[in-house]
């Protein structure tokens, strides 16, 4: 199973060209049913009305594969 | 006993002196002389009355007999000399709604219409003092007329609101909140005196928001109207959100848009966002009830999307207290729609938030 670090490395190669994550905001990794859940929030000011994160990139916890790149709904 | 007065006035200029600095000097109001005899003792015949030698008095050949003696003595040599004409004796005050009155005080008429009275008015009633100020004006609370947003609803009328989900409780029931207006006679024979307390009726008209489904049906044509904006202003490079207010009249009962917003245009890679101008305050009967924006089409994007308002859209129409209205496609699959879907795909109304509060 690759660590955390790792597959946060995955999500932000997996990423480029297709999503630009926010500069500076916060990553969060989840791990469920061996699947790693790498999002990247999207910090907006109060009253403003888009999507909660950049990018969630599901990945394959043992083999590292990209499952899923999503954008938020936006 | 004015003899008297005058030998002791006359024999003792320090005790006129001390009296004349009564009649200016409201705290000693209750100091006074005694005439001879009346409790004194060694070689000053009379000494000076207070409050202290009264009570001692009192208490040492009872009240009645002092009351006796005073009510025996009118002379002012015997009774306390108040340095004021007409001492402050309350002769009628309040508690919580009603008005009492001293038994035998005449001369308040309810009837009398209220005036105009300024704060400079205090000093005026006060140089009045025995002259009960009964022309001041009785304030008119009864009138009070308070308008509550949803949001001051009592407790129970969610069930009521419910009941007409879809539909504002246009017809909600104006309650009676009890305002009570002082009335009533008062016999100037200065014997009967009476307090009635008539409930006078004030009103507390209660305002219930239109819910999403209702905001939905009145405002259709503008929404989709915004929608197909949204698709029209995609590029295969672009992309952005519009939106508006949208406001009712609780009177007239019609919707309005207003502070329409384009959003800015962002590329394919980047989250959309839309910040809807401030949210316009309310202005008589017109509410500013409900947000409304679109969501952005992915034809053109490397990556799918969920659907739906998202946790920003909540808590934004949750920060500004409005129902929230999000026009996006239907999901494809699992809450989601993929890249390069359609730009024409079946689209739809979400709500982010069902009502303002």
């Amino acid at each position: 199973m690759i660590s955390e670090e790792v597959a946060v490395q995955i999500a932000k190669e997996a990423i480029v060209g297709k999503l630009t994550p926010q500069k500076d905001a916060p990553i969060e990794t989840a791990l469920i049913d061996d699947q790693y859940i790498v999002t990247f929030v999207m910090v907006l000011p109060p009253g403003t009305r888009g999507p909660d994160f950049s990018a969630q990139v599901t990945i394959d916890a043992d083999s590292g594969d990209v499952l899923d790149i999503l954008a938020g709904a936006d | 006993m004015s003899d008297h007065a005058t030998q002791h006035i006359n024999r003792n200029p320090d005790i006129v002196e001390a009296n004349l600095e009564q009649e200016n000097s409201p705290e000693q109001t209750n100091s006074a002389l005694f005439a001879p005899g009346f409790g004194a003792t060694g070689d000053n015949p009379r000494q000076r009355v207070t409050t202290s030698n009264i009570l001692s008095l009192q208490k040492t050949i009872g009240n009645r007999a002092v009351t006796r003696l005073l009510e025996k003595n009118q002379s002012s040599y015997l009774r306390p000399q108040l340095s004021h004409t007409v001492p402050l004796i309350s002769r009628a005050f309040a508690s919580g709604p009603d008005l009492f009155f001293k038994r035998g005080e005449a001369g308040f008429n309810f009837d009398t219409k209220p005036q105009t009275r300024t704060e400079g008015d205090e000093d005026e009633a006060a140089a009045t003092e025995g002259e009960g100020d009964w022309n001041a004006p009785i304030e008119d609370e009864a009138d009070t007329r308070a308008e509550l947003k949803a949001g001051q609803r009592a407790e129970g009328d969610e069930d009521e609101a419910a009941a007409t989900e879809g539909e504002g409780d246009w017809n909600a029931p104006i309650e009676d909140e009890a305002d009570t207006r002082a009335e009533g006679t008062l016999e100037n024979s200065g014997r009967k005196s009476e307090i009635r307390r008539v409930s006078a009726t004030g009103t507390i008209q209660r305002v219930t928001f239109p819910r999403y489904a209702a905001i939905v049906a009145a405002m259709r044509s503008d929404f989709d109207a915004d929608w197909q904006a949204t698709l029209a202003a995609t590029t295969k490079t672009s992309r952005r959100e519009q939106g508006f207010w949208v406001q009712w009249d609780s009177s007239s009962k019609a919707y309005s848009v207003t502070g329409r917003a384009i959003a800015p245009t962002v590329d394919n890679a980047t989250g959309a966002t839309i910040n809807l101008p401030n949210k316009p305050a309310d202005a008589g009967n017109v509410y500013t009830i409900a947000s409304f924006h679109t969501h952005t089409p992915t034809a053109n994007r490397a990556v799918g999307r969920p659907v739906g308002p998202s946790g920003a859209d909540i808590s934004a129409d949750a920060t500004d207290n409005v129902a929230g209205v999000v026009y996006d496609y239907v999901e494809a699959k699992g809450g989601n729609i993929p890249a390069g879907h359609p730009l024409n795909s079946r689209a739809q109304l979400y709500s982010s938030r069902d009502q303002r509060t």
